[in-house]
């Protein structure tokens, strides 16, 4: 899964490397520089209605009011008017209407919906929850962007503003009836969605063939069907093609020798041979197609014997994974680099370790740096710790067509500064066969072998070498460093930070399902709000496009940004001059001839860029609060990550809050 | 009456929506079926019917692709945008499945662009897939393609090109891929992949005795797609998009892919042979078909001596009827404006005066050159010499001339299309690999092969059994077997000497040869005296074709120094690479 930003609630509200990029001294400029030019703007308009003098005591009467408006809030009026909200927006019927649509849409969207696909849980979860972003959001404009105009019109309003209620909790109740509206229609939904992706992806398979014993396999060793199989697997079969694929099934042999502790699980197996100090189990194993594979179970033993093929496993999945706080590239001389080999890819997420050559190895490696490694963390494991590998590989020639690349990994104590005899502890190098565009799996054990070292990070002698444990030893700063290599000659890995981790655990499916509607539900919180200060002094149509407007920039700002940014590098200019191209048919690379007007054209074009830039800046950020790749692939979304992106939602709903209570108190209606 | 201006604004503005809205109605006023009265309906659905372009005669009308235009509300265009972008970001990063999602949306708004369905299944088949480093993977993303361009069918049924692409994907990118061993093989036994073909083809159809081929696949696809060109749909025409002579070669040649690739994976056998067989009768039948191209009609590539030799006697016959010596002049005033090089040589010169029925079949070849470089200086210098006929036989001089124009085009189509297509060589090979010396000659070298494997590699070798005594009788071991196919060889290409330049030495050279000479070498053998395919070795250098194996003048060169030093046993060919150490 691609991961771009690994936040910090603490490093991200108050960052004293680089104070520049404290979210908290943003917000207070931000909201210094919003007084001001509120003020500013208070007084333009109230210069232009009253006069310039008058104005000046308008303004200070409007804010020496604000002061008591906006710190005596009274939660029981703040309630009430929520409530005459959430009442007026239900008997609208908009919500009934958005949740036949959103149930019409799951009842024939299913019908589109590819499940012949690898990875149908990503589709199917992608397709519900955009859907009810779609929706919810969308409601959330029409409810807001509607109330109060139409309230102003109507002037029901009166029957408010005449009552003893403050500005500040008629904005405040107005927001929160409509988010709680909203929030009930977004749960309905969550629950409908979980529902309806638990079904669609419910699928079962049989073993294909007559009988569903042994008869229906066939010997590896025997028939070539060009497939891969598992090392020790002795027969083959298929399962049936439901659900738009079918599994690999092996038979596969395990062999333990007498005196050693037994195969544990043994529901899978199918036979059992054992000769004068072995005992060999054949156990039945279903091979993974895309995220997904199921159990078996083996009812009697013999010819007698039936499989079974369990409900499906691995779909719903919620991985905690503990990524790496620093990832660093080696080239093949070893020197640290910025950036790994791009090798021709268009989108540079990853980088890549080179393999070197048959005659001389190279050094290039990535450098994963983890923190708070400790066995706690981890659920203090037993047997091993789960290492999970998203890697892209990349042959610069044929090579070996009949077995993926080859890697290797090795973990090392990443020393305490402090100390100043730092135990650090290095394993041998662990190869592995790379798989792409899959989560790979690796059980690192407990115990690995490795050395004990000194010395500095160029020249470490081994002090004494044996086996240690990955707590104790290897991670006992508590931090731990992985170094991933490429094997083969002439090959490249690939890998970004977000892609080599270890798993801590699984948290439940459905709190993770939960935490992306949470996602939702701050997205819609900034919407409502928006939709109800934007109302307090436009029109309805006016608000939606307005609201519109902000939806696009908060989910594009990063692409307009980038269009932007890159102003001057544009060949054939921005928008003022491609029209100019446009009419005077004259392609991008051609000089338009005039170089004065060429410059005023380029002046135009960049006034444009900032402008856009700018309107960017002051839209929050709506992609922040989007986890739905999150929940599309199996990851669980880090508390770091909400509280980020709720904090950010809350304060900007709070500051547009304060912004409405000013626009509807200098509005005639309020007064 | 008195009229406010907003009265007077509205009535012209209702006017002129009634006079637009006139127009309109004739234009698109929709199909009604032939039997309602006026029911060819507007200028726009007569137009679309006439060219063929109504969705009723392009596709069956599919409940989901028309939803999904109508949702569209008329932005289509921006919809199709919308996920072309999608799609493509998708692919930059890998995300394949929501590529795959976002082309079921894309193709349900354009599913009578052919291009999209043949671009996008490319797409799958041939860029996703290489993205993969598994072949397993990589197969899987193949057939996603295909399966992807079966589903354009039937939103297509008047396009041939579908199919054509279909014929290619499953024939080229299984076939002819660096993994094709690999995926042919999976090709075989992937039931699942042969039952979401069986609307298509039956899976029997393309059984053979080593299970499914997808080159016989592939021949199936080019079959339906020139059935529907040959019989039309539903009574219409479907129009060839193709030129013709490329569109008819494509299903004949399968059958040759086929055996081919049966030589290399299981060697030659009674199976392969039928196959050669049959590959000769279809490229005959394709040859002898009369196909149009351009404004030349009824050229036909099994004719080309045949229209040569009617030229000829044409030409005899045109100087019949003009002044003697007419010719010579005329071609002498083509000469004088020519440079050496387009001139023909001395030796085409030559050829070119002996009379018709006295020139050997070496001889026709040079005088034919002769002529064709004469007739490129001048085109019309056919006409230039009938123009010097006497009155009396003016008419039918012209009459002559314009007939021997007419051929020599044809001809020369016919040929230029015969190197496209390389149909001598098909023909040729097609006849050489029935024999059965040829059968035998594969037959052997493959054992070779094999047994240089399995450890059966010098002249003769027997079986062991675990403490490494011999049981059973002596066997002819790989070394034997490939002096025998050499020889079986050498038998072929002295009944069809054309073979011994072209793709077929290639691969005796490239496949068998340098295979031979480097077992030799690991065995520490002499390259043998007497090999029976010296002289193609030699004739391949005279043609400088560097495939590094030892020509008579080095061997001799060789035994010569050997002989003046004492001489070893070790073989003085060294390849550069040896072949894989035997298995066991």
């Amino acid at each position: 899964m691609v991961v771009e930003e690994f936040p910090n609630f603490g490093e991200w509200l108050i960052n004293s490397a680089d104070p520049w990029q404290s979210a908290l001294l943003w917000f207070v400029l931000i909201i210094a520089s919003f007084v001001v030019l509120g003020a500013i703007f208070g007084y333009l308009v109230a210069a232009f209605r009253h006069g310039p003098f008058e104005a000046f005591y308008v303004v200070a009467g409007v804010i020496y009011q604000s002061v008591p408006d906006l710190l005596y809030i009274s939660p029981r009026r703040v309630f009430a008017i929520a409530k005459l909200a959430a009442k007026e927006a239900f008997r609208r019927r908009v919500i009934i209407v958005a949740f036949v649509i959103f149930a019409l849409s799951l009842l024939f969207g299913g019908w589109f919906l590819n499940s012949g696909t690898t990875h149908p849980e990503r589709v199917i979860v992608g397709f519900v929850m955009f859907g009810t972003q779609l929706l919810v959001l969308m409601l959330g404009v029409l409810i807001s962007a509607f109330s109060l105009p139409e309230d102003i019109n109507n002037r029901t309003i009166y029957t408010v503003v005449t009552k003893p209620v403050r500005a500040s909790e008629i904005v405040l109740g107005r927001v929160a009836g409509f988010v709680f509206i909203c929030t009930v229609l977004l749960a309905a939904m969550a629950l409908v969605s979980y529902v309806f992706v638990w079904r669609a992806l419910a699928h079962s398979h049989e073993i294909a063939g007559d009988a569903a014993n042994e008869s229906a396999f066939k010997l590896v060793s025997e028939s070539d069907t060009g497939k891969r199989y598992s090392d020790n697997a002795v027969k083959y079969a298929e399962t049936t093609f439901d659900s738009g694929h079918s599994h690999d099934v092996e038979l596969v042999k395990y062999e333990y020798r007498k005196d050693a502790e037994q195969l544990a699980d043994k529901s899978n197996v199918l036979r059992i041979e054992e000769t004068d100090d072995k005992i060999i189990y054949y156990r039945v194993e279903v091979k993974q197609f895309g995220s997904h594979a199921h159990e078996v179970s083996v009812d009697g033993t013999g010819d007698d014997a039936k499989i079974k093929i369990g409900p499906e496993q691995g779909f719903f999945r919620s991985r905690e994974p503990l990524y790496a706080s620093k990832l660093t590239f080696y080239d093949r001389r070893g020197q640290e680099k910025q950036q790994g080999i791009n090798v021709g890819e268009e989108w540079q997420y990853r980088g890549y370790v080179e393999g070197g050559t048959a005659s001389r190895p190279s050094l290039s490696a990535a450098e994963f740096d983890f923190d708070n490694v400790t066995a706690s963390r981890f659920n203090n494991p037993e047997e091993f710790v789960i290492l999970e590998l998203t890697l892209r590989a990349f042959r610069t020639h044929k090579g070996d067509i009949n077995r993926r690349v080859m890697g290797s990994y090795q973990i090392e104590t990443i020393p305490d500064p402090q100390d100043p005899s730092p135990k650090i502890y290095r394993s041998t190098w662990i190869p592995f066969e790379s798989q792409e565009f899959s989560v790979q799996v690796r059980k690192v054990p407990l115990v690995i072998e490795g050395d004990l070292v000194s010395g500095s990070d160029k020249q470490k002698e081994v002090v004494e070498s044996g086996r240690y444990n990955f707590f104790e030893h290897y991670a006992n700063t508590g931090k731990l460093k992985l170094t991933l290599r490429c094997n083969d000659p002439g090959h490249y890995l690939g890998v970004a930070q977000a892609d080599v981790y270890f798993r801590t655990g699984d948290s439940p499916y459905w709190s993770n399902f939960l935490r992306g509607y949470l996602g939702i539900w701050l997205q819609l919180v900034v919407i409502v709000s928006l939709g109800v200060v934007l109302s307090t002094f436009l029109g309805s149509p006016v608000t939606i496009i307005g609201i519109i407007t902000f939806v696009v920039l908060g989910f594009y700002s990063d692409f307009i940004g980038q269009m932007t940014e890159h102003k001057e590098e544009m060949v054939g200019g921005g928008p003022i001059e491609s029209l100019v191209r446009l009419v005077t048919q004259k392609n991008m690379m051609v000089p338009l001839g005039n170089e004065s007007a060429e410059s005023a054209l380029e002046v135009a074009d960049r006034i444009l860029a900032y402008a856009m830039y700018s309107t960017t800046l002051s839209v929050p950020d709506l992609r922040k609060a989007d986890f739905s790749s999150f929940v599309q692939y199996g990851y669980g979304i880090d508390f770091q990550r909400i509280l980020v992106a709720f904090t950010s939602t809350i304060v900007f709903s709070i500051c547009v809050m304060i912004a409405g209570y000013f626009c509807l108190k200098t509005r005639e209606i309020a007064k | 009456m008195n009229l406010s201006p907003n009265l007077i604004r509205k009535i012209v503005y209702i006017l002129i929506i009634v006079a637009l809205i006139i127009p309109l109605a004739l234009v698109g006023r929709p199909s009604g079926g032939k039997a309602q009265s006026g029911g060819a309906g507007g200028v726009l659905a007569q137009m679309r019917d006439e060219h063929g372009l109504s969705q009723a005669k392009l596709s069956e009308i599919d409940p989901g692709s028309e939803s999904m235009k109508l949702i569209s509300l008329g932005m289509r265009g921006i919809a199709t945008n919308i996920l072309w972008t999608q799609a493509n970001e998708a692919q930059k990063k890998g995300d394949y499945d929501t590529l795959k999602a976002t082309l079921q949306s894309l193709i349900m708004i354009q599913p009578t662009f052919v291009s999209v369905w043949r671009y996008q299944a490319h797409n799958l088949s041939y860029n996703i897939s290489v993205e993969f480093d598994d072949y397993q993977h990589r197969f899987h993303w193949v057939k996603e393609g295909i399966l992807f361009l079966t589903d354009g069918i039937k939103y297509n049924r008047r396009d041939h090109r579908i199919m054509d692409t279909l014929g290619f994907f499953t024939g080229n990118k299984i076939g002819m891929a660096d993994e094709k061993k690999q995926y042919r093989q999976m090709f075989r036994f992937d039931d699942d992949f042969h039952t979401a073909l069986e609307p298509w083809h039956e899976i029997d159809s393309y059984n053979t005795p080593h299970r499914h081929d997808n080159w016989l696949l592939s021949y199936l696809w080019y079959g339906k797609s020139r059935d529907m060109v040959n019989s039309g749909v539903d009574g219409d025409q479907v129009p060839l998009r193709v030129r013709e002579p490329i569109y008819y070669m494509k299903q004949p040649a399968q059958i040759r892919n086929q055996a081919m690739a049966l030589h290399r994976e299981f060697g030659a056998d009674d199976y392969t042979r039928q196959l050669w067989e049959k590959a000769e009768t279809e490229w005959l039948a394709y040859g002898t078909r009369p196909f149009k191209a351009g404004d030349v009609r009824n050229m036909t590539m099994e004719r080309i001596t045949e229209m040569g030799e009617e030229i000829e006697l044409l030409q005899a016959e045109l100087d019949n009827l003009v002044p003697e010596g007419t010719r010579d002049e005329i071609t002498a005033q083509v000469f004088e404006n020519a440079n050496e090089t387009q001139k023909p040589t001395a030796e085409e010169d030559r050829a070119r005066r002996i009379p018709v029925d006295q020139r050997s079949p070496e001889e026709r070849q040079l005088a034919q050159k002769a002529q064709d470089k004469i007739v490129g200086l001048n085109q019309d210098m056919f006409l230039e010499i009938a123009e010097k006929a006497p009155p009396e036989n003016a008419a039918e001089a012209k009459q002559v001339a314009s007939k021997i124009y007419r051929l020599y085009r044809r001809r020369n189509t016919s040929a230029r299309y015969g190197e496209i297509v390389n149909y001598k060589f098909w023909k040729q090979r097609a006849q050489a690999e029935q024999l059965p010396d040829a059968v035998a000659a594969r037959r052997a070298i493959f054992e070779g092969k094999k047994l240089y494997y399995d450890g059966g590699i010098l002249e003769e070798w027997e079986q062991t059994d675990e403490d490494g005594k011999a049981i059973g009788e002596k066997q002819k071991g790989a070394i034997q077997y490939f002096l025998d196919g050499f020889a079986n060889w050498a038998k072929v290409l002295d009944q069809i000497p054309d073979l011994k330049t072209g793709p077929l030495s290639d691969e005796i050279a490239d496949d068998m040869l340098l295979f031979y000479g480097k077992v030799l070498a690991k065995t520490q053998r002499d390259w043998p005296e007497d090999f029976p395919l010296q002289d193609l070795i030699d004739r391949r250098n005279i043609n400088n074709e560097q495939d590094g194996l030892p020509t008579t003048a080095m061997l001799e060169r060789q035994r010569a120094l050997r002989g003046q030093q004492g001489g070893t046993n070790q073989s003085d060919y060294i390849p550069s690479d040896l072949p894989p150490s035997p298995i066991k």
